[in-house]
């Protein structure tokens, strides 16, 4: 049984206790440093002068597409009547991935560059900062049998669902107050008439951000759930985030089927959260939802059946 | 041996203290070395390679003067060394050196920032905008910190001690 008060209770002490740990403040400062940092990454190039914008807009699409190509399982040459050597610019230009190449333009040309290149790769790396702040939401606890003197007061499920909430709470702010600098640096360094469609679009980048981190999110309640070694629970996190893409992508050389192992995360679809098709769009933020949805059970799950 | 209860957090802020200490003194360092070279370019000494003179002349045609990268080093040192002496009263949870010591050290270091964009020409601070977009964050947070989340901390150990 969920008592709502009680959620917003767990939610609340957690943020307060995330603020007050190690480990807390190591998840907020590396998630400011190294989002800042991606930022700098994509926005130096044409700062300093190495690249016109021109040219930057140019190589950056094609390298979203090559990712894009990746991320959706097509690196290999679908259409019989292309030879099976055509290049993936090629493909990208005229052949069967032109959706592809319509879709970075979209990225690239029609809304800021910088801050679409800046999204694309936090939402590559963001999924591997997110444990940092979940993977002591109930080992911690656990670990040290204090969670004995919690549940005579409450029920297992509202613990669950509220460090849960006041996890994911914390992740959306940092997301919040990331793509806030983010914008108002590239607000104060590019032209006016450059950023008109900024806040629309850091709006849009935003909410496709906080749908990527809530299944990462689950992941992490969920592995917090099951091991009740905080660091092990960490290690798992991590460990099924970095492996499942590197483990699909490597047997799909084998056979192609397997490559859908990519789906046991939201890696297969995620980047279609910033997709220029609405139904796309739609489509992936159900998949997010779905997909914590099923942590979250499986966490429940294990969590009432633990010995305590 | 009794367990320190000490919250983690502070351990971790002293870490970040030093850190950030051992960043702001390289750019004091900085800061000072490229004072005396504008001093040389401006007397005549003509010294080192051709593209670091040119650079050093130029920033002087933009209006920079040894005497403003001298007040940005003092400042950097006064952070730097606050920063330094807060590690200590923060592991000791000190309210002095640790919650204010840190604090004027986290003003000294936003300071240092936010003097480096106002004063230093576009070109010597061309592709640093975000990191200095990330250094401005850490006195914030660090303020924040010692005077919202650990506030009672330091004045819980300053009851026990007193």
């Amino acid at each position: 049984m969920i008592q709502f008060r009680h959620v917003l209770l767990h939610a609340q002490k957690l943020i307060i206790h995330s603020l007050r740990t190690g480990s807390g403040v190591a998840f907020i400062f590396l998630t400011i440093l190294i989002g800042l940092s991606l930022a700098n990454l994509s926005i130096t190039p044409v700062e300093l002068g190495f690249t016109t914008a021109e040219e930057f807009s140019e190589s950056a699409s094609k390298a979203i597409g090559f990712a894009l190509a990746t991320a959706s399982l097509r690196m290999g040459v679908e259409d019989e009547n292309l030879p099976p050597d055509t290049d993936i610019l090629s493909r990208m230009e005229s052949g069967d991935l032109i959706d592809l190449g319509m879709w970075a333009r979209y990225l690239i040309l029609d809304n800021p560059m910088l801050l679409s290149i800046t999204v694309l790769l936090l939402g590559v790396v963001l999924p591997l900062i997110l444990p940092l702040g979940s993977f002591t939401a109930i080992s911690s606890d656990v670990q040290h049998r204090t969670v004995r003197y919690l549940l005579p007061r409450t029920s297992r499920l509202s613990l669950l669902v509220g460090r849960w909430l006041g996890t994911l709470f914390l992740s959306w702010v940092l997301i919040l107050l990331l793509l806030f600098s983010v914008v108002v640096y590239l607000s104060i360094m590019l032209p006016p008439e450059a950023t008109e469609s900024m806040v629309p679009w850091a709006g849009r980048c935003l909410f496709s951000l906080c749908c990527l981190a809530t299944p990462y999110v689950s992941l992490g309640v969920l592995c917090s759930a099951v091991f009740r070694v905080p660091m092990v629970a960490l290690l798992a996190a991590v460990g099924a985030t970095v492996g499942t893409p590197l483990l699909s992508l490597s047997l799909q050389e084998a056979w192609d089927p397997l490559g859908n192992l990519l789906y046991l995360l939201p890696w297969g679809y995620s980047h279609e959260l910033l997709s220029p098709d609405g139904d796309k769009v739609f489509t992936a933020v159900a998949y997010s939802l779905g997909h914590s949805l099923l942590f979250m059970t499986l966490a429940a799950w294990r969590f009432r059946r633990a010995d305590l | 041996m009794a367990a320190s209860d000490r919250p983690g957090g502070l351990t971790a802020l002293s870490v970040l203290n030093g850190f950030f200490a051992l960043a702001v003194g390289g750019t004091t360092i900085q800061r000072f070395m490229t004072s005396y070279d504008l001093m040389e370019v401006a007397e005549g000494e003509v010294r080192g390679r051709g593209w670091r003179r040119r650079y050093l002349n130029s920033l002087l045609d933009e209006g920079l003067t040894p005497m403003d990268l001298q007040i940005l080093a003092l400042i950097g040192l006064v952070a730097t060394l606050l920063l330094l002496v807060s590690i200590w009263g923060l592991l000791k949870r000190s309210n002095l050196i640790g919650r204010w010591l840190g604090t004027l050290g986290g003003v000294a270091l936003a300071a240092f920032y936010i003097l480096n964009i106002d004063w230093l020409p576009e070109t010597y601070l061309r592709g640093s905008g975000l990191s200095i977009a990330r250094q401005i964050f850490y006195p914030l947070f660090l303020i924040f910190m010692l005077h919202v989340i650990f506030r009672r901390d330091f004045l819980q150990a300053q009851g026990k001690s007193g």
